[in-house]
């Protein structure tokens, strides 16, 4: 009974953090998901839109919903990496003497909004992106962890590119997905309107805590893979290198070049997730399709023949998902 | 396994194995039906028990095989229940984890099992039916149609009823050879030219013959011919009839001595007749003799220029003249009468000769005619046949007695150092001509003793041998002999 019970709360888990969130987040459910998923499977998320579309609310919001401390930084340009990380000031204590104390930087929340991080220098950005990886941030020789579950979800501005720095592919490669926000439809802006009408505050009420996520994280990862589903997933992100002998024809004719693998761990640590979260137990062929877009597409990049045939990253991982047999 | 996997799984085996049945028995049906046909189309008569025997083989061997490779494994069931059910590997991945432990892979397991346990067995469709019914009744139209394809048989050849002919260089060159062999013979001027020229008129008209039974025809009619020819200048038989019909009793003797053609039978019946009159004083009966030859000659209507007429004439003229003369003395009579027997004994033997020398060149250009031209006796009229008019006994009331001259019997023409039972000449392929018998027979029984000596023969058929060719040389006779 406990196994039942175990899944049984990690689906009713799921389902009430997104009532919550559809009380603060009008539509974006495909997006609202792959959040979810990132979270759970202990991804960070670079989320792509325009601005206003509510990728801070969501942010907040979710932090309310799992009960999570949460930060934002807006990246600019000036932005210093102590700003981020935090630095070591020196001060007085309560006997008056001058002593030095790490004041903690906004990256020490659980679920952190990096706006705009392309905004930000290469070196801040690399800071950025280190926390992201190890967990830690590191000042003075001194290592302080984060808190876990720590999440970050970064955002760009696909608008206004003057005097922005493009993370590089090798940094890119940190984010688990990379989720497009597209502009709310008519409805969905009507309803927003509404919404943010009576209040701009959002309303979630937190359901989870850290440790639940902690907990749902560790059922996620015994979720059975059959070989069969692995070597497709392992044949997807290969099938992204053109210079490989078992690369796709699309790959060869629209890849420059391809995902590593932290895409294939990526691709199943998701699935994994997603496939618990749809109420099934072990991972499958399905699951793994679904979850190509937003893992490959801020790790291939396409050349200039994709280009020249107008062709999307999104286009061709399709075509590239089509053309891999299962 | 859980039951709803194994019902699942149990589906799939019937399946595979009614597959590989289908499949192995349609092959081998196939084979069948082929090797049939083979056999039947390369004009042999097929072997029932090798076609059905390498049929079932075939069967058995391909359904076992086939069914090793089709036979579901749980993993290819599991991954054909996911497929056509749409589980979404669900089946697969409690198969591949059936071993393992976990909260999560315990409820998967549970969770798969439910949902198979639920599902009946016939979701899950297989190809249509028809689709795997297709192969064998190919197979089974294939084999019908090669059963009931129809066997060679071998039909002989049609003859032609009427094949072509060409005269041949040998039968031209073997035709010439006997038109101047009878050109030589002692045959009477008279039906020597009628039948040289009957064989060459054959001559001419076999160059234009283009079909065996025209060939046939000519060759018989000219066989015909020759007889006739013969027949019509001979006038023994004739004369003989008329002899025959005489009521005088001596008349009829000397008519059935004619008709022997022999010259012993003449004799001993001038003998027996010349002793009815012993006394020469029944002046009577010699004068009703000699009218009865001249009669009986009137009425065979041949020409007093034939050579035997003119000696029977003689004969009664002689008889006549004998009994005419005043001369009352028997003795004289008597003498007269000798005398007239003697001379026409001699001159009636001697048209003898004549007559049986005609007869026996006309028979002899008739067998080698039947030689060259391949005729069987049976194909020619009774009349034609050789030896049909010759000095047989079967007429007449000759009876031979012992002391018969050979010399007159030995018939034949031309001359040779030896003659033999049968004066035939015989074609020799190896000399290219018609060559004696008697060279021939020399020439087969040096082969002959060739083998024997050298040991070739069984020990019977060396006997066999020895003795026909003794009987052979024994019946030899040497000319003059």
């Amino acid at each position: 009974m406990e196994n039942i019970e175990k899944v049984q709360n990690f689906n009713a888990s799921i389902l009430k953090i997104k009532e919550e969130l559809r009380r603060d987040v009008v539509g974006q459910d495909e997006i609202v998901d792959n959040v979810i998923t990132a979270i759970i499977a202990g991804g960070n998320v670079l989320l792509e839109g325009v601005p206003g579309v509510g990728k801070t609310r969501l942010v907040r919001s979710l932090g309310k919903v799992l009960s999570l401390p949460f930060s934002r930084i807006q990246f600019t340009p000036d932005l210093m990496p102590s700003d981020v990380t935090g630095n070591v000031v020196i001060e007085k204590d309560a006997d008056g003497k001058m002593v030095s104390s790490f004041r903690k930087g906004p990256i020490f929340a659980n679920l952190v909004l990096a706006d705009e991080i392309n905004r930000a220098t290469p070196k801040t950005q690399s800071s950025m992106l280190e926390v992201m990886q190890e967990h830690k941030v590191t000042v003075a020789n001194q290592s302080y962890a984060l808190e876990e579950p720590f999440f970050v979800l970064a955002t760009e501005n696909p608008i206004e590119q003057d005097g922005t720095y493009p993370l590089p592919e090798a940094q890119m490669d940190r984010f688990m997905f990379k989720l497009i926000m597209k502009f709310p439809a008519n409805d969905e802006l009507i309803d927003i309107v509404k919404m943010t009408q009576i209040t701009m505050d959002e309303t979630a009420s937190s359901v989870i805590d850290g440790a639940t996520i902690l907990e749902m994280r560790a059922l996620a990862s015994t979720v059975p893979v059959i070989d069969e589903v692995l070597d497709y997933a392992i044949r997807v992100v290969s099938g992204t290198h053109p210079e490989l002998d078992k690369a796709s024809d699309t790959a060869k004719k629209y890849i420059k070049y391809g995902a590593s693998p932290r895409a294939a761990q990526a691709l199943i640590t998701a699935a994994k997730v997603r496939a618990l979260m749809n109420g099934n137990y072990n991972v499958s062929y399905e699951d793994i399709d679904a979850l190509a877009l937003p893992v490959l597409r801020h790790r291939i990049k396409i050349n200039y023949t994709a280009l020249n045939d107008r062709l999307t990253v999104d286009d061709v991982i399709a075509m590239l998902v089509k053309e891999t047999k299962k | 396994m859980n039951n709803g996997f194994k019902k699942f799984k149990r589906k799939l085996f019937v399946g595979a194995l009614i597959k590989s049945s289908l499949f192995g028995i349609s092959t081998g049906a196939f084979l069948s039906a082929l090797l049939v046909l083979i056999s039947k189309l390369s004009k042999k008569v097929p072997n029932p028990l090798i076609y059905f025997s390498a049929g079932i083989a075939c069967a058995v061997i391909l359904t076992s095989l086939l069914f090793i490779l089709l036979r579901p494994s749980d993993r290819r069931v599991a991954k054909k229940l996911d497929g056509e059910l749409d589980l979404n590997e669900k089946v697969q991945t409690m198969i591949a984890f059936q071993n393992e432990s976990g909260d999560v892979i315990e409820m998967q397991r549970r969770d798969t099992e439910r949902i198979l346990d639920e599902l009946p067995a016939k979701e899950l469709k297989g190809k249509r039916l028809w689709i795997h019914l297709i192969m064998p009744v190919l197979a089974a139209a294939m084999l019908v149609t090669a059963l009931l394809f129809p066997t060679y048989k071998e039909v002989p050849p049609t003859l032609d009823s009427d094949p072509a002919f060409e005269l041949s260089a040998w039968q031209e060159q073997a035709l010439k050879d006997l038109i101047e062999e009878v050109k030589k013979s002692d045959m009477e001027a008279s039906p020597r030219n009628a039948v040289v020229s009957e064989l060459e008129a054959l001559l001419s008209e076999l160059r234009t013959v283009k079909k065996v039974s025209l060939m046939k025809a000519s060759v018989i009619g000219a066989i015909k011919d020759i007889n006739e020819a013969v027949d019509s200048h001979n006038s023994y038989i004739r004369i003989s009839e008329e002899l025959s019909k005489s009521n005088v009793e001596n008349v009829k003797k000397l008519g059935s001595a004619v008709r022997t053609l022999s010259a012993i039978a003449l004799g001993d019946t001038f003998t027996q007749i010349r002793n009815t009159f012993p006394t020469g004083s029944d002046t009577e009966k010699i004068f009703s003799m000699a009218l009865e030859i001249r009669s009986a000659l009137a009425l065979s209507g041949k020409s007093s220029d034939d050579p035997l007429y003119a000696a029977l004439d003689t004969f009664a003229g002689t008889l006549l003249t004998a009994i005419s003369n005043d001369d009352t003395v028997s003795e004289k009579v008597g003498s007269d009468l000798d005398s007239a027997f003697t001379a026409s004994g001699e001159a009636v033997s001697s048209a003898f000769i004549l007559q049986y020398t005609n007869e026996r060149v006309g028979d002899n250009a008739t067998v080698r005619l039947m030689q060259i031209f391949g005729i069987s006796e049976s194909e020619l009229p009774e009349e034609s046949r050789p030896g049909n008019s010759s000095t047989k006994d079967d007429e007449g009331d000759y009876t031979p007695d012992d002391d018969d001259d050979d010399t007159l019997h030995s018939g034949g023409y031309g001359s040779g150092d030896m003659i033999y039972g049968s004066d035939d000449m015989i074609y020799d392929p190896e000399l290219g001509k018609y060559v004696s018998y008697g060279e021939v027979i020399n020439k087969y029984y040096a082969k002959i003793s060739e083998q024997i000596l050298d040991g070739n023969l069984s020990e019977e058929l060396e006997q066999l041998l020895g003795d026909y060719f003794a009987s052979l040389f024994d019946g030899s006779k040497a000319d003059g002999e």
